[in-house]
């Protein structure tokens, strides 16, 4: 049994104060749904807890059983326990999943993985999750669809078997029968490991396909309703703004920047000649 | 002077002084050069007409200086390779002239830098429907010290033609100092031609994606180094040699970064 313990949790990213002290209690077994609109702190609250490195923790504290997790570096909160499915994962160019998996489950371990182990596990989880065979040759998210990079952080939570995973709208970009079999493959898991559960997702499909057993809220980087999971289909219909009014809270509006486009083009394509 | 006929299929060449090579005419051949103990030599290589060769360099020497001149005729393929696991000083010139119309030429550069490295790479388009693509790859570590110049030159006779470069140079901490001179030198209007450079750290979201799954920063930058050099690997085709390559670079990037 492992709970982790978030208190009064104040987050800034480049000065701005995104969690405005959000307490939070997951423990195994236990499925918390992450609800609230876009830019209103739910995917800032997994990063801070992964300890990502452009999120400053300002104020409060996050325990892993009686461990002091913004103590660690984020390697270590991996090795204890933690995970995070990232809503947008990288992809790294040159990197085979292979060896980077097997460089993951490693860094667990006090002597390698014995190379059958390790392709009969990774099989298995690629056959669950109906992944295409060669993955483990690809590079790591290189061309993938955003179906697939999904699939892909699922099949590490599987062969790294954490005690709390966090799992950032792994639902979007996937289509209905893909949904059904990450699904499944996250309760499966869950299951068998007992695995804490936070998730993110703004669909209550999802939320019928892996039931929350908590559900909470987040307005303006608090956690401002806490419920069952009747309170998703409330909010599937209704949407959030009965909330914010009965609880006075205002709804951040997410600003989207423009994406600004990065050239290493330089500036000449035609030099002129008398260059040494 | 060691001449050296290619036979179809594969060659192995240990290089110590100065060689040149040729190959047979419409034959493909795919040929591994080692370097090693401390060479200064050249290299002449002439490709015969509609012939391929599949070439890597294998650079473990304690120093070395090289000058290399390719002559391409008539429909020629070089696929060049160079992988540079070296410790000690590199000095390599390579000129390439696309002489013959519908040659082509693809060169493939992995250096791990962590002495003085002075690399000068150009094709001469010289022809005709010619073809040209460069991809260089560097890693700079501690004590790291590179100049390279990429060079892609099209004549006025050689119309139709495409010259392309790009280089990425990653700084690894410590390293002294990285100058890339990319230069496109065009001189006939009916022709395609782009480069593109970069340099910088390691990013620092693929180092957070890594340690989230357990790796210390030291392992995340050891994956990504070899991963950043393997890719000279992707056009070696006899699985054997690869796999060799590839272990010489684990071996190296633990011994060094």
């Amino acid at each position: 049994m492992s709970t982790l313990h978030i208190q009064n949790l104040h987050v800034e990213i480049e000065g701005k104060e995104i969690l405005k002290g959000v307490d939070l209690t997951v423990s195994s077994g236990e499925i918390h749904a992450l609800m609230g609109p876009n830019g209103n702190g739910k995917s800032t609250l997994l990063a801070a807890i992964m300890g990502h490195p452009k999120y400053t923790v300002t104020q409060g504290s996050i325990h892993f059983d009686d461990k002091d997790v913004l103590a660690m570096p984020v390697n270590e909160r991996a090795k204890l326990g933690l995970f995070l499915g990232m809503q947008y994962p990288m992809e790294i160019s040159g990197v085979t999943n292979s060896d980077f998996l097997k460089a993951a489950l490693n860094s667990r371990r006090t002597t390698p993985i014995p190379l059958f182990t390790f392709i009969r596990t990774l099989e298995k989880a690629v056959d669950s999750l109906q992944m295409k065979s060669d993955l483990a040759h690809r590079y790591v998210n290189e061309g993938f669809s955003g179906g697939e990079k999904k699939r892909n952080e699922i099949l590490q939570m599987i062969l790294l078997e954490p005690k709390i995973a966090m799992l950032d709208e792994i639902d979007s970009g996937l289509d209905v029968d893909a949904m059904k079999i990450v699904a499944s493959a996250i309760n499966e898991q869950a299951l068998k490991m007992q695995t804490g559960l936070i998730i993110v997702s703004h669909y209550e499909r999802f939320y019928q396909l892996i039931q929350p057993t908590h559900v909470h809220v987040i307005l303006d980087g608090r956690i401002v309703l806490s419920g069952k999971s009747d309170l998703v289909n409330r909010i599937d219909t209704e949407g959030y703004d009965w909330i914010a009014q009965q609880y006075g809270v205002q709804i951040i509006k997410e600003v989207k920047t423009r994406p600004v486009t990065v050239t290493t083009l330089g500036t000449c394509a035609v030099k002129e000649r008398g260059m040494e | 002077m060691t001449e050296l006929s290619l036979k179809q299929g594969s060659n192995r060449l240990a290089l110590a002084q100065d060689t040149h090579i040729t190959t047979l005419p419409d034959t493909t051949h795919s040929l591994v050069v080692d370097f090693s103990g401390e060479v200064n030599a050249s290299l002449k290589v002439n490709l015969a007409v509609g012939s391929t060769l599949d070439m890597f360099c294998f650079n473990t020497a304690d120093a070395l200086e090289m000058d290399e001149t390719y002559a391409l005729e008539k429909d020629a393929v070089l696929n060049l390779s160079y992988g540079d696991l070296t410790i000690g000083d590199t000095k390599r010139s390579v000129q390439i002239d696309l002489q013959g119309t519908g040659s082509s030429v693809q060169l493939n550069s992995a250096t791990l830098i962590s002495k003085n490295t002075d690399l000068r790479y150009q094709f001469s388009h010289k022809a005709q429907h010619t073809l040209g693509n460069m991809k260089n790859f560097a890693v700079m570590v501690k004590d790291g010290n590179l100049s390279l110049y990429a060079i892609g030159h099209i004549e006025k006779t050689a119309a139709f033609s495409e010259t392309h470069q790009s280089t990425r140079v990653l700084n690894l901490e410590g390293s002294k100092k990285a100058a890339v001179y990319p230069h496109l030198i065009i001189d006939n209007n009916e022709v395609q031609a782009s480069h593109a450079e970069s340099t910088g750290q390691m990013d620092e979201d693929h180092l957070y994606y890594l340690q989230s799954r357990g790796l210390n920063e030291a392992q995340a930058i050891r994956l990504m180094v070899k991963g950043y050099l393997s890719s000279v690997t992707d056009s070696i085709t006899d699985e054997a040699l690869k796999a060799l390559i590839l272990e010489k670079i684990d071996q190296k990037v633990e011994e060094i970064c």
